[in-house]
């Protein structure tokens, strides 16, 4: 047995659950016993079940479990939809100006249109080697619309991208501030989106990017951010 | 804490390693102690499982601290799963194991640690989309259920299977580090102390 196969077959929490047969038993404590950095992932791996017990012990497991309550969202998305095909319609008609789509009605991130917001300053987000630091976002005095523009980690052609965008509270707790799906990457492979000054404090975040069909955002595709 | 087997003079030392070792299972210890649901008795057998390591340290059996920790996992992890089976062969329905963890709760008083694993998984599941991914690590990690089984009830690809688990793996321990609970563990500690 070796690490690859390890990862690959989840052996640790199977080995702990007692699902292994008798010959990947004996192989993966052949492979602890030389390889004893090992038990950091058994640790790792029994402190994730602790974790999730606890939660089951308080009770709170079950409505972690269920699938958030959108229909209100929804209904303020929709909304928020016909009141920008309106603004849109008028804009058009009025200004002969070309509108993006409009991702209103999220708090904490306002939609392409310029217009509504004035944009204060534009950020470049792109994971490069070394060691990753918090990136200084100055809020502006009047609200306004911020611009993060994004390089995924992985760039799917005609693909879709789920941001979310956490605040770190002084526990290092994280808390969501706000989340939008179905972004799509421009031509120049580029994920834009706005965030409202009006939503922010001064503090970090974390802004992340993950393809809407994913669980998690890889940890290349998260960013620090300190608002000041 | 008893350090039976060494020599008093030897003792001190031995219980400032017996400490450094043990801190940095702290999940073993708890995961034991739920199983067992006898945080002393946990105790103990780590206990146990040290000063024999501490033994065979000073036969020669161990040669360095990696070995010496190692061996004390080892050893305490098999009692961890031998009480896991008595745990299961006393199961007989679905509901019993809730039902087994919501003694031990009422026994045994939420620790510092305890609660921050909490906090952390928390804020997983919270990352995690949809519910049905979810669901399948609760029921992979908590539950125990096979992979074969999860993948069948939710008509799931080993590829889907495989990839949900391995980012909330990865989260998990990135989560971890991030709270500074990931640095204690294991190896961290300098090569240091042995039992002449």
């Amino acid at each position: 047995m070796d690490r690859l196969q390890i990862d690959a077959e989840h052996v640790i929490a199977r080995y702990l659950a007692g699902q292994l047969s008798r010959a990947e038993e004996d192989g993966f404590e052949d492979y602890a016993a030389s390889h004893p950095e090992i038990f950091r992932e058994v640790e790792s791996t029994l402190r994730m079940k602790e974790g999730l017990a606890v939660l089951r012990d308080r009770g709170e497991l079950q409505a972690l479990l269920r699938e958030p309550d959108w229909r209100p969202s929804l209904a303020a998305a929709a909304a928020a939809v016909f009141v920008v095909l309106g603004l849109g319609l008028w804009t058009w008609r009025h200004a002969a100006a070309p509108i993006a789509p409009v991702l209103a009605g999220l708090p904490g991130f306002v939609g392409r249109d310029s217009g509504s917001l004035p944009v204060f300053a534009s950020y470049t987000l792109l994971r490069s080697r070394g060691e990753s630091s918090d990136i200084q976002i100055r809020l502006p005095a009047q609200r306004a619309a911020i611009q993060i523009r994004i390089l995924p980690s992985v760039f799917v052609m005609g693909g879709r991208y789920r941001a979310s965008l956490h605040r770190v509270e002084a526990d290092a707790d994280y808390v969501v501030v706000r989340e939008i799906d179905g972004l799509e990457a421009g031509a120049d492979r580029f994920v834009t989106l706005y965030l409202d000054s009006a939503q922010l404090t001064q503090g970090r975040y974390e802004i992340s990017l993950a393809q809407s069909d994913s669980s998690v955002p890889s940890e290349s595709d998260r960013f620090s951010i300190r608002a000041e | 804490m008893q350090l039976t087997g060494l020599g008093m003079e030897e003792a001190p030392r031995g219980e400032s390693l017996s400490h450094e070792i043990l801190r940095d299972m702290p999940g073993l210890q708890l995961q034991l102690a739920r199983v067992t649901r006898d945080r002393e008795l946990a105790a103990d057998i780590l206990q146990d499982a040290v000063v024999t390591a501490l033994q065979k340290l000073r036969a020669g059996e161990i040669s360095d601290r990696a070995q010496l920790d190692g061996y004390v996992y080892r050893v305490a992890l098999n009692h961890f799963r031998n009480h896991l089976r008595k745990d299961k062969s006393h199961v007989s329905d679905r509901d019993a194991p809730a039902a087994l963890a919501d003694t031990a709760a009422r026994e045994l008083p939420e620790s510092l640690g305890q609660a921050q694993w909490a906090r952390v998984a928390k804020q997983l599941l919270n990352e995690i989309r949809p519910a049905r991914d979810r669901e399948l690590l609760v029921r992979f990690y908590l539950n125990e259920e096979s992979k074969e089984q999860i993948c069948e009830d939710f008509g799931l690809s080993d590829l889907h299977f495989n990839r949900v688990l391995f980012r909330a793996r990865s989260r998990f321990k990135e989560l971890l580090r991030r709270r500074g609970l990931g640095r204690s563990d294991f190896w961290a500690i300098a090569f240091i102390l042995f039992i002449p």
